[in-house]
């Protein structure tokens, strides 16, 4: 049995560790601020996912499962969050091609005249 | 077991080259903070891999500060972004930071003997003094 459980922690922990190198690379290969930023979210929370939960099942204690469920919640709120900073801030000052993109719901908030009374330039 | 730590070792590392040569690369601020995200996934799948090799139980607590490191860097560099001039996005050689040096000295020396040339009209009568 813990055999098993020794192979099946070592197939997560190789499939994160491939993760994150399709992580690396597209960061390498991509054109863009947006499309680096989509490539370096999703793959690496997944990796970061396999990574921890391989270890977890590899070491069997119990306060290291918890701790890698926490680390995991914690990756799966904030890495959304700081990615879509990222890319706001990146669209606020300048640096996204915007004639490239489909679809562009932030230059109608941010470049039509806004109702009289909103305050909305004050928000970043 | 150390076969596949190897292997997996291995990738992280051409990974977090990958990662270095995209931060080293930039173009911008915002770009390299990517970088530094994933950097921040490459280190935690590092250290996921020497506690399954040890099988510490002792690493917990820097899981979880890499973590809260590599999330609030990241915001705080978001929200320090301001718009920036396109032909300062690299590092100067230093000739041209020379250049740039030598230019903002002589208009200083211009600007200061501006100040110094004597005034045209010191008290403002002069004209009518040769008129009347």
């Amino acid at each position: 049995m813990d055999n098993i459980l020794d192979v099946v922690g070592a197939v997560f922990l190789a499939v994160g560790c491939s993760l994150t190198l399709v992580a690396a690379i597209g960061l390498v290969r991509y054109p863009d601020l947006i499309s680096r930023q989509h490539i370096a979210t999703k793959p690496q929370v997944l990796s970061l996912i396999f990574n921890l939960t391989g270890a977890a099942i590899i070491v069997r204690d119990s306060s290291m499962t918890w701790t890698m469920i926490l680390v995991i919640a914690f990756q799966l709120i904030t890495a959304p969050i700081s990615a879509h900073m990222l890319s706001r801030a990146g669209y606020r000052t300048g640096r996204v091609d915007t004639s490239e993109l489909v679809v562009d719901d932030l230059h109608e908030d941010l470049h039509v005249a806004p109702p009289h009374g909103d305050n909305r330039e004050n928000i970043r | 077991m150390i076969l596949v730590v190897a292997a997996c070792g291995v990738l992280l590392f051409a990974a977090a080259i990958a990662v270095l040569y995209r931060i080293e690369r930039g173009p911008s601020t915002l770009d390299r903070m990517v970088g530094v995200d994933v950097m921040t996934s490459v280190v935690l799948g590092a250290l996921a891999l020497l506690v399954a090799y040890t099988r510490r139980a002792d690493l917990l607590a820097v899981f979880v500060v890499v973590s809260v490191v590599g999330f609030l860097g990241s915001v705080a560099v978001a929200r320090a972004a301001r718009p920036e001039d396109p032909g300062k996005r690299r590092i100067l050689t230093i000739e041209e930071e020379r250049a740039i040096a030598e230019a903002e000295a002589a208009e200083e020396d211009s600007q200061t003997d501006e100040d110094n040339a004597e005034p045209v009209h010191p008290d403002g009568s002069d004209e009518e003094d040769t008129d009347g």
